[in-house]
């Protein structure tokens, strides 16, 4: 049977890939389905670009007596690199009662689902590897894993499982600017990170949060900040309230997340000393004991230096009085 | 007069040295990398290059991400691949990998993945190999081109025995992450397509002692993860 070519913006299942009605089943004994083929053309300079998505459903059935332990994965593979994997196993919750619980990983995303049967169904979408979804013809089959002596009747794939092509790309946040305000804030003076995130995607962000990596020397002065939704082709800002315990040259990482996706913005703050404060000197033991030792002034140091000084200037100060008398 | 002399020049002395002993005044271990973001290719789950407390801070970090097991892993394909017969046979204590972490489609925090770990019985030497392997809140990570994926933290755990009789008993101290990746890149060659230092995580850190804590650290990484192809 020719590939058929994914040329529309539309679900493509089973049945219309040459698939079975009825779709595949999979036992403990044939743990892989036929292949059945797919083109993806060529993109044409003109057209909204879009993104392979792949969508998998399937009921589980576990043998009466499972053993209790082990787990299974089903995986739908595109040209024989995993797209979806859905992995199942007993569990048991706080009061002790046996569970199965399965899980999908998708990009941003993903289903955790704890049933109390035997019989589950699954169901959930991830976007296509890289490699099963460049222009060309590629083979779409499923298969069953089973790990550590999970007992499995059968996996029946449903007909509504396959292939789906869409304009939401697999990460539709981007940065497109950062900006610190002030631009050279001073130790311990209030100062904001401005995050600017755009959506590219062609449906909403929803929330969207914040989470930085902050410096030691950084404290947060408000809450996160959340922007409430990026509408698709839009840009909003974020602030985020931070002080700063010491002067130097930052580099502040923050991950902005929604259900569209995350970007990591990247700030680079200059503080400035407020007063004359001495400067920490570079480094310079690079030994194995050596790297707790950063070669500068610390403060216990300061203070050592400090009563040596004291103790020698009140003994001269002590000895002139005594001759003066 | 003479003796007031010496006692001052002295205490001078005594000060001055004090003051230039290696690790006076030491507070934080100064890392030769930060605690950063990564991904493994365009479009894929951020993860930290380091685990540690359930913080996400810079001064809490643990150990560096030394491995990525790829293509259709999860964290329970690797805990059972590193099982009885390959000599992990143990728990360790608990760490945390930062990652996001979304309930009802709105990402929320805390954003961390815990994990006690598995590892070795103690060798002679009193030391262990113990490794964290970490995914979200679906066991596992995604990406594009890599598929399902999970990062694992390595180091040696040496003297956390109390008794003398304890195989583990000894001198205590903990790290060389570089040398336990290497240990668990030549347990999976012979099952799957191991690839050493082959990723860039941007968390080297090159070998030294560390005290600032209350036990002594030992870091040592090169900076590059071994990845471990799991079809």
């Amino acid at each position: 049977m020719l590939p058929i070519t994914l040329a529309d913006q539309q679900p493509y299942p089973l049945t219309r890939l040459g698939g079975p009605e009825a779709g595949f089943v999979l036992t403990t004994a044939n743990r892989r389905t036929p292949e059945l083929r797919y083109r993806v053309p060529e993109h044409r300079s003109g057209d909204p670009r879009r993104w392979l998505k792949v969508v998998l459903r399937a009921r589980v059935e576990l043998a009466g007596d499972h053993g209790g332990r082990g787990f299974g994965a089903i995986s739908l593979l595109t040209s024989n690199y995993s797209s979806a994997t859905a992995e199942f196993g007993p569990v048991r919750d706080s009061n002790g009662a046996k569970k199965v619980r399965w899980t999908g990983a998708a990009l941003h995303g993903g289903r955790e689902v704890v049933t109390a049967r035997q019989r589950f169904r699954i169901a959930f979408t991830n976007y296509a590897r890289v490699q099963g979804s460049k222009p060309g013809v590629h083979t779409l089959a499923f298969r069953l894993r089973i790990d550590d002596g999970l007992r499995v009747r059968r996996v029946t794939i449903e007909p509504g499982s396959g292939l789906w092509l869409t304009r939401q790309p697999p990460q539709a946040l981007a940065v497109a600017s950062t900006k610190v305000i002030p631009s050279r804030p001073g130790v311990g003076q209030p100062f904001k990170i401005r995050f600017s995130i755009k959506n590219n995607g062609v449906i909403d962000s929803g929330p969207v949060s914040f989470d930085p990596l902050l410096p030691p020397a950084f404290k947060l002065r408000a809450r996160l900040p959340q922007i409430k939704r990026i509408a698709p082709g839009r840009t909003d800002a974020a602030d985020l309230d931070v002080v700063a315990e010491s002067a130097g040259s930052y580099r502040i990482e923050t991950l902005a997340s929604s259900r569209v996706g995350q970007a990591l913005a990247i700030a680079r703050p200059t503080v400035v000393a407020t007063s004359p404060t001495p400067e920490r000197t570079a480094r310079t033991f690079a030994t194995l004991e050596g790297r707790n030792d950063e070669g500068g002034t610390g403060p216990i140091r300061v203070v050592l230096i400090g009563v040596a000084v004291v103790g020698v200037l009140g003994i001269g100060v002590w000895r002139r009085a005594r001759q003066a008398r | 007069m003479t003796y007031l002399r010496h006692g001052a020049v002295g205490l001078l002395a005594i000060a001055v040295a004090l003051a230039w002993a290696p690790g006076a005044g030491a507070v934080a271990p100064p890392h030769d990398s930060n605690l950063s973001y990564q991904r493994l290719s365009v479009g894929g789950d951020y993860f930290l290059n380091y685990d540690g407390a359930r913080d996400g801070r810079s001064a809490t970090r643990d150990w560096p991400v030394t491995m990525i097991f790829w293509d259709d892993a999860s964290v329970n394909r690797v805990k059972s691949f590193y099982d009885d017969q390959r000599g992990y046979n143990r728990r360790g204590g608990y760490m945390y990998e930062g990652y996001r972490r979304r309930v009802n489609g709105v990402y929320i925090r805390p954003r961390f993945d815990g994990d006690k770990g598995k590892k070795t019985a103690c060798d002679s030497a009193a030391q262990d190999n113990h490794f964290r392997v970490y995914g979200d809140y679906t066991d596992r990570f995604s990406d594009p081109r890599y598929g399902d994926f999970v990062v694992a933290t390595t180091h040696i755990d040496r003297g956390e025995g109390t008794e003398p009789s304890d195989p583990c008993y000894g001198m205590k101290y903990f790290g060389f992450s570089e040398d336990v990746e290497d240990d668990m890149a030549d347990l999976a060659k012979s099952s799957y397509t191991v690839r050493e230092d082959h990723k860039k995580l941007y968390n080297k850190e090159s070998l030294y002692l560390d005290t600032s804590g209350v036990d002594k650290h030992y870091w040592f990484n090169n900076g590059y993860a071994t990845i471990v192809k799991m079809p």
